[in-house]
């Protein structure tokens, strides 16, 4: 028999891409770091849970309706997008997750030896996707936390075929506003494709700040990413979309996979999105509640901290994040380090009702102190 | 451009009417790939030998041979399927044993001569699919230490990871000057390694640099497994050390963030690492080659976040893992194993990397067998014969006949050192030879 040879098999480019591992679960987690309580502050989750709509969707999901297929476009959930947008069905696209949906763009637009560009220290994802898909990566610096728009559009070449614009930043918080989007979005003159990532839209409560889905309607390469992860969510059930204008979508559309996104899902995002006001000013609420309680506790220390938009937090840690990760935990706090985000020793805090808030203040007090000693 | 091909391959059998074409592609192959004549001549030779070898135990075994040119050496693959039985004879104290027994050694004396004319050699097991690797290193001019001391930098310093061969050479040259001998990795004597093994992304470096392009300091790392990265300095050139050896770190640590490396750590670094960033792994008392005792600290941190893991241990190491892993805040399910008396192959295999200048010798555990205990100790007569000063046994926890090595290492000399997390499958625990006679 002859000898499988997977390094002449594989391409080069996925050889070199390396596996993303998720951590454990949570009970797993416990069992071995020894706590009995896990506070998770470390992944942006909305603690209040979901709107009271979600609820009565998930208790009405009976086991009888679990053999049927969803339904393969997300129909109804895309014509509650399109009533509560202003726009017309045809111009989303619904996916498992907004990294779903970040996978079927690259594919649709880029081909070996095409690029992206986004910056250096941002989600991950479009990264990932580009380099497993055998696309070139073009990584702009952050110039004072933001993403720099002089130095994105310098980086353009012919060969550019999508430009992922994170706002808010996910970590930083900093955001483009609406005269820095729209003159960048001049500059580019179509000649891509521009993804504006919302995934922490709701949260921004900001005068100035761009919103894409107005943007598209005068740029016609706008691409819009949401997700009901964030705001609403419904992290567990994985879902979130793309809007841009039909013909972009229409191409994004040919490599997306259908039936994708489960009944639940769909079910649930139209409930979530449906009267959402006062869940959205409550949510807002508990995050400036963390928000207060959480910077003048940082002053007081001395560390350096970014509190922008979004519902987290990011300070500079003076021992290293993964040690302070581990000592964290063994006191029941998960926190996101930020060397993955090329922030090393930083930590991203996610901003949750006040009593948790206090237990970490409690905690990070006490690690700090143990470690000064 | 036309690029020269990077390698060649071959599918056979094992059997000898094949030598003339393995030795034919190798003689035509390896110098197009770099390598010079003698060395040329000593990996066909290791070649021959080893086919005749595989063609007496293993005769018809299908067999692929890859000649490959590597950033700084020439490599030969030969995969396999077979027993691994017969493979201790490349262990560093074959000879002798085959020399005290030739009967019995001559079927091995092959495998012997392969081991000895090349520089080295890696040997691994999937199941039954054997990887032999030999290898031959390029052979690159040494240079001096700089004399005269470099202009200071002025004005703002910069990061940059992408390098001239020139500076890389320079910065070298640098270090010999500022630093001693145990700081830095030997091949910084030989510069153009470097550049090589840089172009081939199997080394890396970054300077700090001023806006006219004087170099203030410099780091270099490695990626000796898949989940560790071993870097080497801050080396600082200027009177600003701070802001260098910041700069240093910071992009040393973005660079290595987002690959599948958990654990940065450094058997080098400088007196300039900024502390907050890592922590102590421990503090190993060195020989060295005059005599000296060295006390050294190794540092390491994690890229990302631990979230534990299971290892085997011996249950003479447990409470010494306990105890680490407690002062590290690492969670570990620390399971105990020691050999059940089940049936083990007769013959060990140990493997060696020897670093000459430090008489230091590192060994582990390739192939477990009944006579480990022996072969280790073969192995220590040998070294300190040889005045080797550090001798370490590394075994990575993952594996429980290796955890099982414990209560042998303990008889042989060797006591725990320290714990480099995630440097193998799992933790590695690294013991360090004690030598009776110091």
């Amino acid at each position: 028999m002859s000898i499988l040879m997977l390094d002449k098999l594989v391409p080069e480019h996925i050889q070199n891409f390396e596996p993303y591992f998720p951590s454990k679960p949570d009970t797993v987690l416990m069992s071995l770091f020894g706590v009995e309580t896990l506070y998770r502050l470390n992944n942006n989750e909305n603690a209040l849970g979901p709107p009271p709509g979600v609820h009565r969707v998930i208790d009405d999901f009976v086991p009888d309706m679990v053999p049927v297929y969803p339904n393969g476009d997300c129909f109804f959930l895309k014509e509650k997008l399109a009533f509560k947008f202003n726009k017309s069905p045809d111009q989303f696209l619904v996916g498992n997750g907004s990294c779903e949906v970040i996978s079927s763009v690259i594919k649709a637009f880029c081909m070996k030896g095409d690029n992206i560009i986004t910056a250096d220290k941002t989600f991950a994802v479009y990264e990932w996707v580009a380099r497993f898909s055998g696309v070139e990566v073009k990584l702009i610096p952050l110039k004072d936390f933001r993403f720099d728009p002089d130095a994105m559009l310098d980086a353009m070449d012919e060969m550019t075929k999508i430009i992922f614009i994170c706002n808010p930043n996910n970590p930083t918080g900093t955001y483009w506003d609406m005269d820095t989007m729209t003159r960048f979005l001049k500059a580019v003159d179509q000649r891509c494709i521009v993804v504006i990532d919302e995934a922490y839209f709701e949260y921004v409560d900001k005068k100035d700040y761009p919103d894409a889905m107005q943007l598209m309607e005068t740029f016609s390469n706008v691409v819009a990413f949401r997700t009901f992860s964030k705001m609403y969510a419904l992290a567990a059930l994985r879902i979130g979309y793309l809007c841009s204008s039909p013909d972009v979508v229409d191409m994004v559309r040919r490599t997306h996979i259908v039936y994708s996104v489960n009944t639940p899902a769909q079910q649930a995002a139209a409930a979530a999105i449906t009267d959402d006001t006062d869940f959205i000013a409550a949510t807002r609420k508990m995050v400036k509640d963390a928000r207060d309680l959480l910077c003048p506790f940082f002053d007081d220390l001395g560390l350096s901290y970014l509190s922008g938009q979004g519902n987290y937090i990011m300070v500079r840690t003076p021992i290293s994040d993964t040690l302070l990760y581990r000592m964290l935990m063994k006191q029941g706090i998960m926190v996101r380090t930020m060397t993955g985000f090329r922030f090393p020793n930083w930590i991203r805090i996610s901003l949750v009702q006040q009593p948790v808030m206090t237990a970490f203040v409690n905690a990070f007090q006490e690690v700090i102190s143990s470690v000064s000693d | 451009m036309i690029q020269t091909p990077s390698y060649v391959s071959l599918d056979l059998l094992a059997d000898i009417c094949w030598i003339p074409l393995v030795q034919g592609v190798l003689e035509t192959g390896a110098p197009i790939l770099g390598l010079d004549q003698g060395k040329t001549i000593r990996l066909a030779l290791a070649a021959e030998e080893f086919i005749l070898h595989l063609s007496r135990t293993s005769p018809g075994a299908r067999l692929n041979m890859t000649l490959t040119r590597e950033a700084s050496r020439v490599s030969v693959l030969f995969r396999f399927e077979s027993s691994s039985d017969d493979l201790w004879a490349m262990n560093l104290t074959a000879e002798g044993e085959i020399s005290r027994d030739l009967d019995l050694g001559m079927d091995h004396m092959g495998l012997l001569l392969v081991s000895r004319v090349v520089d080295s050699f890696s040997i691994t097991l999937n199941r039954r699919t054997v990887d032999i690797t030999l290898y031959q290193n390029i052979t690159y001019p040494e240079i001096e230490k700089a004399i005269d001391p470099d202009q200071s930098p002025e004005g703002t310093l910069s990061a940059h990871s992408f390098c001239e061969p020139a500076e890389i050479s320079h910065a070298c040259a640098r270090v010999m000057a500022c630093y001693p001998e145990t700081l830095y990795p030997e091949a910084f004597k030989t510069p153009g390694e470097i550049i090589d093994r840089i172009a081939g992304k199997e080394f890396f470096a970054g300077l700090v640099k001023d806006e006219a392009g004087t170099i203030a300091g410099m780091i270099c790392w490695e990626i000796p497994s898949r989940q560790t990265v071993e870097f080497y300095g801050p080396y600082l050139f200027s009177d600003n050390p701070k802001d260098t050896a910041r700069l240093l770190i910071d992009l040393l640590v973005t660079s290595v963030a987002r690959t599948p490396a958990i654990t940065l750590y450094s058997r080098m670094a400088t007196r300039d690492l900024p502390k907050g960033d890592f922590e102590p792994l421990a503090r190993l008392t060195l020989r060295q080659f005059n005599g000296k005792i060295e006390k050294k600290t190794l540092w390491f941190r994690h890229l990302k976040e631990d979230t534990g893991c299971s290892v085997w241990a011996h249950p003479n190491l447990a409470d010494f893992l306990k105890k680490t892993y407690k002062n590290l805040f690492l969670m570990r399910t620390i399971r105990e194993y020691k050999s059940q008396g089940e049936i083990r192959p007769h013959r060990s295999l140990l493997g060696t990397r020897l670093e000459a200048t430090r008489k230091e010798a590192t060994l582990w555990p390739m192939l477990d067998g009944a006579d480990i205990h022996e072969n280790i100790c073969r192995h220590i007569k040998l070294l300190t014969d040889e005045q080797y000063t550090n001798i370490f046994f590394t075994i990575d926890l993952s594996a429980g006949w290796q955890a099982a090595l414990g209560g042998i290492l303990i008889q042989t000399g060797f006591l725990p050192a320290y714990v480099l997390p995630y440097a193998g499958q799992s933790d590695k625990v690294i013991y360090q030879y004690v030598d009776p006679d110091a």
